[in-house]
């Protein structure tokens, strides 16, 4: 496997998805999303220090413990991964084999002398290069986290990686779906349907028997990350993102079959 | 060279009143026999390109049917039929971007399928829709492509298939603004990157204008000196002129296969003649010679103040004459008249109209 032509399809599908008018369009909607999720959860942050310090007044004790992780980062991990990721990567992804197909770069592409993994890996890659772009703008939030408070820096460390993981899962979801479609739109819509479908499931199936519940619990994908938002680091965590997603990318990889048999 | 050898009193304007038969001119046979020299038929190197019994199925539609056939080294094989005929899914499956049903594909020795990557390493393909990505410049595009090819030295590779194929003007410019025939020959550039010895081109001067498919043309002819090239098309004066060798398909199956000489020849007694009388032609003329009137309706269509009539059969030499002089006694006006020895087209049409 030459990892070297996956970079450089990895490099033109980030480019490519970030540098065209939609592209922006979609990046520059979900910076200013995430911008007031954070901004709205500070606000939130700086009206719970003023109460607690009202009541700590009243009570005439110590404060209560109003921490920033717990008001600002956790909750806009939350709502970026459990709300915003559903809508943004189907935009993200739909493009990446369906809007090939149908254009018939696919055709060229797969006449090079590539190997479908080198293709698959590459567009991945360009996908998740690009999410990971779009969250660079947390750096930012960062910066304001430091500024106005001394976050657990660990933790919020810990939620960043779990957003990361759950928008690579969350990728390989919207590729398989765009390697087995041959319209962007039909791809987005499978795909945003698929993951409101994984977010809602596990909450819907809570009422029913034991063991449904515990089968729920284990493919909750959002309990698995609301422990990354809130700062615990749990290895099976990690290895449930990357085994599903190393599924995925397998099943990717049938998919392209499936496109050499349709033609 | 000239295809129809048609008696010259007998060949008239044509409707459009282009001479009938100019258009299929083909490469001049110097030069034809020139290349020929380097055609080989060696039985014991692999063919650059050899299919064997490649069947395709969409549904209960068999696209492609039992179709064999091999490029030899140094030829332009022209994979010639109508729309429809699996031109386009027989190359998909040629480069490897389809699986056959059944069947086998060699590039070089090597099985397509099994040795996808390195059986395709040293193929060009130009695909007919001639994809391209709009927001990069021309020499973005070959720099990607250069790069999936793995080719040493891409900045060269690039500047040779620029003066190749004239693309200095439009090397900065964003593929998306490209106009057809610059769009053609940057789909032909992205084929030539890494110097392949063979070269598939799907429908390669679709769209054009004429004075581009000339170019295209002569430029297929001269790519064609140094590799392997087959090409599709559906257009009887470019197979002419371009191929040394022609596969016909119809509905999926290879109906014939040869020089276009020789295929041109393969209907000696065939005649093909379009004429124009003023007034309806008697039904027991029409018989005898199978003159039929010309459109779906039965009825002779009526084009420059007369009704078209057709033959469309193998006609005696007596028959012939015969017909001719009654053109001559009538004061019809003879259209277009091809015999088998030169009527390609008729050839062609009559393999792939299903014996009409």
């Amino acid at each position: 496997m030459n990892l070297g032509r996956s970079y450089k399809i990895a490099v033109r599908e980030a480019r490519g998805l970030l540098w065209s008018t939609g592209g922006g369009l979609i990046v520059g909607t979900f910076w200013a999303a995430t911008g007031l999720i954070f901004t709205l959860n500070l606000f939130q942050f700086e009206r719970g220090i003023r109460l607690a310090a009202q009541q700590a007044s009243k009570l005439q004790s110590g404060p209560a413990g109003v921490h920033i992780n717990d008001w600002v980062v956790s909750q806009t991990f939350d709502l970026t991964g459990g709300v915003l990721f559903i809508f943004f990567i189907p935009l993200l992804t739909m493009r990446a084999f369906a809007e090939e197909r149908r254009t018939g770069n696919l055709e060229l592409l797969m006449s090079q002398p590539l190997a479908g993994s080198e293709l698959l890996i590459g567009k991945l890659a360009g996908s998740v290069l690009a999410l990971v772009s779009c969250l660079s703008i947390f750096l930012v939030y960062g910066v304001v986290l430091g500024i106005v408070s001394t976050p657990d820096w660990t933790a919020t460390l810990v939620g960043a990686l779990g957003l990361v993981l759950l928008g690579i899962l969350f990728t390989s979801i919207g590729t398989l779906l765009s390697v087995l479609t041959r319209s962007p739109i039909e791809a987005a819509v499978l795909t945003l349907g698929i993951l409101l479908l994984i977010v809602t499931g596990p909450a819907m199936m809570s009422n029913g028997p034991e063991w449904v519940r515990g089968m729920a619990e284990f493919l909750s994908v959002e309990g698995r990350f609301r422990d990354f938002s809130h700062g615990v680091f749990d290895l099976s965590h990690v290895a449930f993102f990357l085994g599903s997603s190393l599924l995925l990318w397998a099943a990717s990889l049938r998919g392209l079959d499936i496109v050499r048999w349709q033609g | 060279m000239r295809g129809p050898k048609t008696p010259e009193s007998a060949i008239s304007e044509g409707e459009d009143g282009n001479r009938v038969g100019d258009s299929t001119q083909t490469r001049p046979d110097s030069s034809r026999n020139a290349h020929e020299a380097h055609v080989t038929n060696d039985t014991s190197a692999p063919h650059p390109i050899e299919a064997s019994r490649l069947v395709k199925t969409y549904g209960p539609v068999r696209a492609v049917d039992d179709v064999s056939f091999a490029v030899h080294r140094g030829e332009i094989l022209g994979l010639l039929g109508p729309n429809g005929a699996g031109k386009s899914t027989t190359l998909r499956m040629l480069v490897g971007f389809q699986y056959p049903d059944s069947g086998e594909v060699r590039l070089q020795g090597r099985d397509v399928y099994r040795q996808g990557a390195e059986a395709r390493s040293r193929l060009g393909y130009m695909p007919e829709a001639l994809p391209l990505y709009a927001e990069m410049t021309v020499r973005a595009y070959l720099g990607y492509f250069a790069s999936l090819k793995g080719v040493a030295g891409p900045a060269q590779a690039i500047d040779r298939v620029v003066q190749d194929l004239s693309l200095e003007d439009v090397i900065q410019r964003p593929c998306g603004n490209l106009s057809r025939g610059y769009r053609q020959r940057v789909g032909l550039a992205q084929a030539l990157l890494a110097d392949p010895s063979v070269l598939v081109l799907d429908e390669p001067t679709s769209g054009l204008d004429p004075n581009q498919i000339h170019d295209f043309r002569s430029l297929i002819r001269r790519l064609g000196q140094e590799r392997s090239v087959l090409l599709s098309t559906h257009i009887l004066p470019e197979a002419l002129e371009v191929c040394d060798r022609l596969v016909i398909l119809s509905r999926g199956r290879v109906v014939a296969e040869g020089r276009p000489q020789e295929l041109a020849g393969s209907g000696s007694g065939l005649h093909w003649v379009r004429l124009r009388a003023a007034s309806p032609i008697a039904p027991e003329q029409c018989e005898r010679f199978g003159l039929e009137a010309e459109g779906a309706t039965g009825q002779a269509a009526e084009r420059g103040g007369g009704l078209v009539y057709c033959v469309r059969r193998d006609l005696s030499a007596d028959d012939a004459r015969a017909l001719l002089g009654l053109v001559a006694e009538n004061g019809w006006d003879l259209l277009e008249w091809q015999t088998g020895a030169a009527g390609l087209e008729a050839v062609f049409r009559r393999l792939t109209l299903g014996g009409e």
